[in-house]
């Protein structure tokens, strides 16, 4: 009699387990349904808050992860002695520009950053000319080796120097071509992967914004 | 008839020289920023012979150097790496494409502004030259 009863007890724990099992699973689902799975960018459900940096943008001006709050900031990694992957990546977004979104519905504008991970070559004046040849609304960024790392390191953006000599300045930079999104809170919440479609890009930033405001 | 001899031979060597081009499609350089260092050049390499043309340099007197790199993702990165020949084979065909190989133009020796034309000139193993002109476009 008291082996039925453990039995029953085992039994029922086990149901009881069981139905709590679903629940969480089915909650969980709920829960991530709100992200579009349906893009080609990756939308983070918990997006990612940046620690400390200190960057130059082309106008020589301080650029800090305060500089991303209150608004959208796209970034792209790269160099301007790339003859390929960079060039058609800020083409790429200066044909979603023209069709994306300019502002979520609480009025955030949208930004973008060609950050330069090649500031011995790269100085604010090139970077400038260069971005805004692309769109005069682009805006350049790098900074010190030290606080480039910092910032490359916490978004997952890698870069490496093939061959490069001291004082030459004839060598490639291997680098990451994922465009990355930053929230309005600066927070990275979407990443974009390679090959670019503009028109991907522009339709989904749409779907991102009503992403961003039901956090 | 010694000179007759040397004369035919000469031609048929000259012949068998220009028999080695190959035809292109899709020639065109993307305008980049006036500042921009280098410059990315795309064609289709077309090869409707029967012997496999290998490419063994470039150059371009707009240029200060042109290279053929291929591009690939390693390590999570981009990766381009200049290649020292690039043979096309015989009755089929190569792409220089966007996120490719491409041609690396380097240290562009004026502004090249969309509709302006570049000869950029192909040297083979086999010593014999081919002449490309390749236009700048938006």
């Amino acid at each position: 009699m008291k082996k039925l009863r453990q039995i029953t007890l085992l039994i029922l724990v086990a149901v009881i387990s069981l139905g709590i099992g679903i629940w969480l699973s089915k909650l969980k689902q709920q829960q991530t349904s709100a992200i579009p799975d349906d893009l080609n960018a990756t939308v983070l459900d918990k997006p990612r808050p940046l620690s400390p940096f200190t960057l130059e943008d082309h106008d020589n001006k301080h650029f800090t992860r305060d500089s991303f709050k209150g608004q959208w900031s796209y970034l792209f990694f790269g160099y301007t002695n790339c003859p390929d992957v960079c060039p058609l990546a800020l083409k790429v977004m200066q044909t979603a520009w023209n069709s994306m979104p300019k502002t979520d519905s609480a009025g955030h504008p949208v930004k973008m950053y060609f950050v330069s991970v090649d500031p011995d070559r790269d100085s604010n004046k090139l970077l400038k000319d260069y971005t805004t040849y692309f769109n005069p609304e682009f805006i350049g960024l790098t900074g010190e080796a030290d606080q480039l790392d910092i910032f490359t390191n916490q978004l997952g953006i890698l870069y490496g120097f093939e061959d490069k000599a001291k004082d030459s300045d004839n060598y490639l930079v291997n680098h990451s071509a994922q465009f990355l999104l930053i929230n309005p809170k600066g927070q990275l919440q979407a990443v974009i992967s390679p090959p670019h479609e503009a028109e991907k890009i522009a339709s989904e930033l749409g779907e991102i914004f009503k992403f961003y405001e039901q956090l | 008839m010694r000179t007759l001899t040397t004369t035919l031979l000469i031609l048929l060597i000259s012949f068998s020289v220009n028999s080695a081009e190959l035809n292109t499609s899709n020639v065109r350089i993307p305008e980049a920023p006036p500042v921009a260092p280098v410059m990315a050049g795309y064609m289709t390499l077309i090869n409707d012979s029967n012997k496999d043309i290998t490419i063994t340099s470039i150059n371009s007197s707009l240029y200060k150097s042109v290279e053929i790199h291929s591009m690939s993702m390693k390590d999570g990165m981009m990766h381009m790496e200049q290649l020292d020949h690039f043979t096309i084979p015989a009755k089929g065909q190569r792409l220089l494409e966007p996120g490719g190989y491409h041609l690396m133009l380097i240290k562009p020796q004026k502004t090249l502004r969309a509709g302006d034309t570049i000869d950029v000139i192909f040297h083979y193993q086999d010593k014999t030259t081919q002449t490309f002109n390749f236009k700048v476009e938006k």
